[in-house]
């Protein structure tokens, strides 16, 4: 007998709680850290993971012993990651545990260290994210079935091929798709973490050599590795540890879902533009504000077209508006709203455990007025959005004290 | 046993999933469960229409070792709200164009397994072999 487990309610997340959990227990962050993000390199993990959480620590003010758990997010390193790391900042009998959600496991991290805050199961987490380059190991490629394709599994090809449905449904250009990776290897270049330093131009990037479709190399996130850390605490925990109420970020809300049926129309809204469009209203939603209230969003540009079609699905323009957006400064540093004032997955890099906590960090710093160089105008309010293999995504809203 | 080795030769026939319970149609057939209703049982059956070729880039780059580059990567429709990436078997995109009908050819991979590639009715690669 079928389950009764589809139904209309699924299609919105399947979020029959209220969330309001974050809203009614206040969670901060009050601390960040970071190991840059760079080329895949020789250096053991433990020691870019140690990089970011001390220099979290450091941050806070706070000391290893004082954490009550910690949630590791990685995508590629194996099992235990955690405590093999975290061994040599002493052995303090913490709770540990490790998340892996594709792109989205350091903010699946981030999610499950502010809700056991929020839940009052502890006052003080740390979630931190590290990868090495793996091997690509994909559940989807265990499943025992055959695809139609070999790229099946490639969320390079998916996107390209939404390009492609942009290009006829919007009118978007090359020459849009290639200017958000000039704006954020742009953003890159300021930021000191960020795997790309340079500024590079419309032709640059246009005359990188394709991918798939109409991607070019520039327009694609690189491979790599890094680590971010970030500390989340609770009121009781800010005052017991006497920390800087000024420098905690608070963190209004976080929604996690899972892509729903595709429509029956072959011109359907792809199935990741819905997941994304559900996850940030969802969010926006549980934190009070709308979109247009935004002064930063950092989200997932694995691939250039996504910053302009997130950018509409998330509301911070309108639909078909994405590319227009850009072009008018708006998403820059110092427009509207900045979009991915880090440099993003194209400039900053993506190497997956670490870049949900990364997105965490840039908006941390941001409102706290010490993104030197690359600083944003207005930071009262701020989403973080990331996507894990087209298929599942995890969104924040932060703000300002 | 016979059957056995004749599959083996034979190219085998290319079928979807359709679900009892809702009517859903699933690929690949041999699904765990109807991706609507979640019902265990699929049927194997023939696709209720055409296939239709819906998107397609040609892909530049060696993705993946088992692709040979540049090759062509579309979005077929096997059935209603059934869009599944595919591997398209012409020489160039320019072959192509959107809602065109596209039929699904067996050809064994370098594992001597059976697998599917689409071609359009006319002017795909099997036109020129």
């Amino acid at each position: 007998m079928a389950l009764a487990f589809c139904t209309d309610d699924r299609r919105h997340g399947g979020q029959g709680m209220n969330g309001t959990l974050l809203k009614d227990n206040p969670v901060h962050v009050v601390g960040i850290g970071m190991h840059k993000y760079q080329f895949p390199t020789e250096t053991p993990y433990p020691v870019l993971g140690l990089t970011a959480v001390r220099e979290a620590l450091a941050d806070s003010g706070l000391k290893f012993s004082d954490l009550d758990a910690a949630v590791v997010g990685t995508a590629a390193i194996g099992m235990a990651a955690g405590r093999v790391m975290l061994k040599h900042l002493g052995s303090t009998g913490l709770e540990v545990e490790q998340v892996e959600n594709a792109s989205a496991s350091g903010s699946t991290a981030f999610r499950i260290a502010c809700l056991q805050v929020a839940s009052g199961e502890r006052d003080l987490v740390l979630a931190v994210g590290v990868d090495k380059f793996g091997d690509g190991r994909r559940a989807a490629n265990k499943d025992g079935l055959v695809s139609l394709s070999p790229t099946s599994t490639i969320p390079l090809v998916k996107f390209a091929l939404m390009v492609r449905r942009c290009m006829r449904t919007y009118g978007l250009t090359p020459e849009d798709l290639a200017r958000v990776a000039v704006k954020n290897h742009r953003n890159a270049s300021l930021n000191p973490y960020a795997q790309f330093r340079k500024v590079r131009t419309l032709e640059q990037v246009m005359n990188s050599p394709k991918i798939c479709g109409d991607l070019t190399s520039l327009q694609c996130t690189p491979r790599g590795e890094g680590a971010a850390a970030v500390i989340v605490a609770s009121p009781a925990a800010i005052k017991r540890y006497g920390l800087d109420r000024q420098r905690a970020i608070r963190v209004l809300s976080s929604v996690s879902n899972s892509e729903g049926l595709a429509n029956d129309d072959g011109n359907a809204t792809p199935s990741v533009i819905d997941v994304v469009t559900r996850s940030s209203q969802m969010a926006l939603e549980r934190a009070n504000i709308s979109a247009k209230d935004l002064d930063l969003v950092e989200l997932h540009d694995a691939f250039s077209v996504e910053e302009l079609v997130y950018s509409e699905a998330i509301g911070v323009c309108e639909a078909g508006e994405g590319a227009h957006y850009l072009n008018r400064g708006a998403s820059s540093i110092g427009g509207e709203c900045a979009i991915n004032a880090s440099g993003g997955l194209l400039g900053m890099g993506h190497p997956l455990g670490p870049t949900g906590l990364g997105q965490i960090a840039e908006i941390t710093r941001q409102m706290r007025g010490e993104a030197a160089g690359r600083q944003h105008t207005r930071s009262r309010f701020a989403l973080a959005h990331m996507v894990g293999l087209g298929t599942v995504a995890v969104a924040h809203v932060l703000a300002k004290p | 046993m016979n059957e056995t080795i004749d599959a083996s030769v034979r190219p085998p026939m290319f079928v979807i999933g359709h679900c009892e319970v809702c009517g859903t149609y699933t690929y690949p057939p041999q699904a765990y469960g109807c991706r609507r209703c979640g019902a265990a049982l699929l049927h194997r059956v023939s696709p209720p229409a055409p296939a239709i070729l819906r998107n397609y880039v040609t892909v530049h780059a060696a993705l993946t070792p088992e692709l040979a580059v540049p090759c062509v990567i579309g979005e077929i429709e096997l059935a209603p709200g059934v869009i599944e990436e595919a591997l398209i078997h012409v020489s160039d995109e320019a072959q192509l164009r959107l809602e065109q009908q596209m039929v699904p050819e067996a050809y064994k991979d370098g594992n001597d397994q059976w697998r599917w590639r689409f071609v359009p009715t006319t002017g795909g690669m099997g036109d020129k072999e």
